[in-house]
């Protein structure tokens, strides 16, 4: 096999920074299909420059459904690319349907797990994370806060888009393989997770303020002894009323109860609360 | 309309700052802690803009878009509830209560724009089947353009027209309002930790979740503190898990 079509680095480069605009034209019948095609615009050119009907076949091709999470689409991109650059190079005659099949095999392989990984990953853990140390210094009246934020995600995100694009370039058609026998989809997930449920506990100890301003009042031979609601509750544990607002609405969304629901029964709950002086 | 320019500026920041989302990038300018900065640092009052951005994001923290489900537009919601804040001199507290239904009118925006650019896709398969992969892509441009109108938008008219409503509106607001709003808004962040916890919970995680609260609640631990203890403990439990996968974990996005 020749390979008188060779990808570049600026091939590469290219497909990494049209990746960005991934989810321009997303939509609800085939998401970021679009967006893909679009991030591989000048590779296809150039790979299928003479060949009208090879670049026919790949634009049909990548015009099927796809959608992962963002932050994971460069990686599938590459494997893309890797794929397109052999079938591109293929002798005039040679059967090219079976590459040709495997493309769409390997993205549809990847989307669903990287999906999976990506949402408890990047929504569920780097982002918060990062946003509510930002938001909490923010907070604490700091302009820093944004700007932590800000500077730590983006590193985060044109990092992370670049290497991975250029392992799955790298591994090509492996990298399916490689993801599937080895664990690393479970470990990231679940590594994710812990990190994030663990910030998450110290969020829902710190920034839920929800007071009572209850008084228990008990008429005593020495006069009336007053007990202040919240100050038993802080001696069992602070935060305790934080904590059961969030799992009551956990347990209020896995019956199906939507958020916009939630949110004005909060609304309600806090003017009877407020009015009956109950809470503050 | 004496107030043309001034809706023009927020228009277009806020426009920019909605284009992050799905225009192109992902910066991250559309989360409520930078928004809010931003709007605050271009109307001349960053405290303000600040503690907005800052309290909305945590009220939006667990606001994720999981496959195919579009989560309340909060970047929109700042932009604007910032915007007014500023310009309408409404306290802090009642900006935070009222980008709540602007953040679900604006959802149904984006809802309609995934709707709008489903008809972009016929337009590129037209195209896509004769090879003509410029003319296919050329669609994409319409769809980032979309996103950067959808933001400008209500931003533009709710200044235009809003304000000094607003302003009438909150001048004479009693005690009661105020206050209940403010306990709302202290209350509105569990909503996002619930969906916070649901992405990530299972049974078999729960304990980390527990030890977070009580490094937090009773030993007073900071968030940077306790985000690293809890990742020598990720560290230390997925060191202890098989290299090879068992069982595949398939999750389809739709």
């Amino acid at each position: 096999m020749s390979l008188n079509k060779k990808i570049t680095k600026a091939d590469l480069h290219s497909a990494y920074w049209r990746s960005f605009f991934d989810m321009s034209s997303i939509n609800y019948e085939r998401f970021q299909t679009l967006g893909y095609l679009f991030s591989l615009q000048k590779v296809l050119k150039k790979l299928y420059a003479d060949d009208k009907e090879g670049l026919t076949r790949a634009c049909v091709r990548h015009m099927e459904m796809f959608n992962t999470m963002p932050l994971f689409i460069p990686s599938i991109l590459g494997t893309t690319i890797a794929i397109e650059e052999k079938v591109a190079n293929m002798e005039k005659g040679e059967d090219t349907s079976e590459l040709e099949e495997s493309i769409n095999n390997i993205k549809i392989g990847l989307m669903g797990p990287f999906a999976g990984i990506g949402d408890s990953l990047g929504w569920g853990t780097v982002r918060p994370v990062l946003a509510s140390i930002g938001a909490a210094m923010a907070l604490g009246g700091s302009f820093l806060g944004p700007i932590f934020f800000l500077v730590m995600w983006n590193i985060f995100n044109f990092s992370f888009r670049y290497y991975t694009l250029m392992y799955g370039y790298n591994r090509g058609t492996s990298m399916l393989r490689d993801i599937k026998t080895s664990n690393i989809i479970e470990k990231i997930s679940t590594g994710a997770s812990i990190l994030g449920l663990m910030v998450l506990g110290v969020l829902v100890a710190s920034w839920i303020n929800i007071r009572t301003v209850l008084e228990l009042t008990v008429k005593g031979p020495d006069g009336d002894v007053v007990t202040n609601l919240q100050a038993v509750l802080d001696g069992i544990i602070p935060g305790l009323l934080g904590l059961g607002l969030t799992m009551l609405i956990v347990y209020m969304m896995r019956r199906k109860w939507t958020t916009t629901k939630l949110i004005g029964i909060i609304f309600v709950a806090a003017f009877v609360l407020y009015a009956l002086k109950i809470a503050a | 309309m004496e107030n043309l320019g001034l809706a023009l500026l927020v228009g277009v920041v806020a426009g920019i700052i909605e284009w992050d989302i799905y225009g192109g990038f992902h910066t991250m300018i559309n989360r409520p802690l930078a928004a809010g900065t931003i709007m605050g640092l271009v109307l001349g009052d960053l405290p303000k803009g600040l503690f907005i951005g800052a309290s909305l994001e945590f009220v939006y923290l667990g606001s994720i878009s999981v496959g195919a489900a579009i989560p309340p537009d909060a970047a929109s919601a700042t932009c604007i509830a910032t915007a007014l804040a500023i310009i309408s001199g409404i306290s802090k507290e009642v900006a935070i209560a009222l980008a709540i239904p602007v953040a679900s009118f604006a959802q149904m925006l984006q809802m309609f724009i995934w709707t709008v650019n489903t008809g972009l896709m016929h337009k590129a398969d037209q195209s896509a089947v004769v090879g003509d992969i410029d003319g296919a892509c050329k669609w994409h441009y319409v769809g980032s353009f979309l996103f950067f109108l959808q933001g400008f938008a209500p931003a533009f008219l709710a200044i235009l027209f809003g304000a000094p409503y607003v302003a009438d509106l909150v001048a004479g607001m009693p005690d009661l309002i105020t206050g209940w709003l403010k306990l709302a808004g202290s209350m509105l962040p569990a909503v996002g930790f619930a969906m916070l916890f649901i992405l990530m919970n299972k049974p078999k995680l729960t304990p980390f979740f527990i030890i977070g609260f009580v490094l937090a609640a009773a030993f007073k631990g900071s968030l940077v503190s306790t985000a690293l203890i809890g990742l020598a403990a990720a560290m230390i439990y997925v060191n202890s898990m098989d290299d090879s996968a068992t069982k595949h974990v398939r999750r389809v996005r739709e």
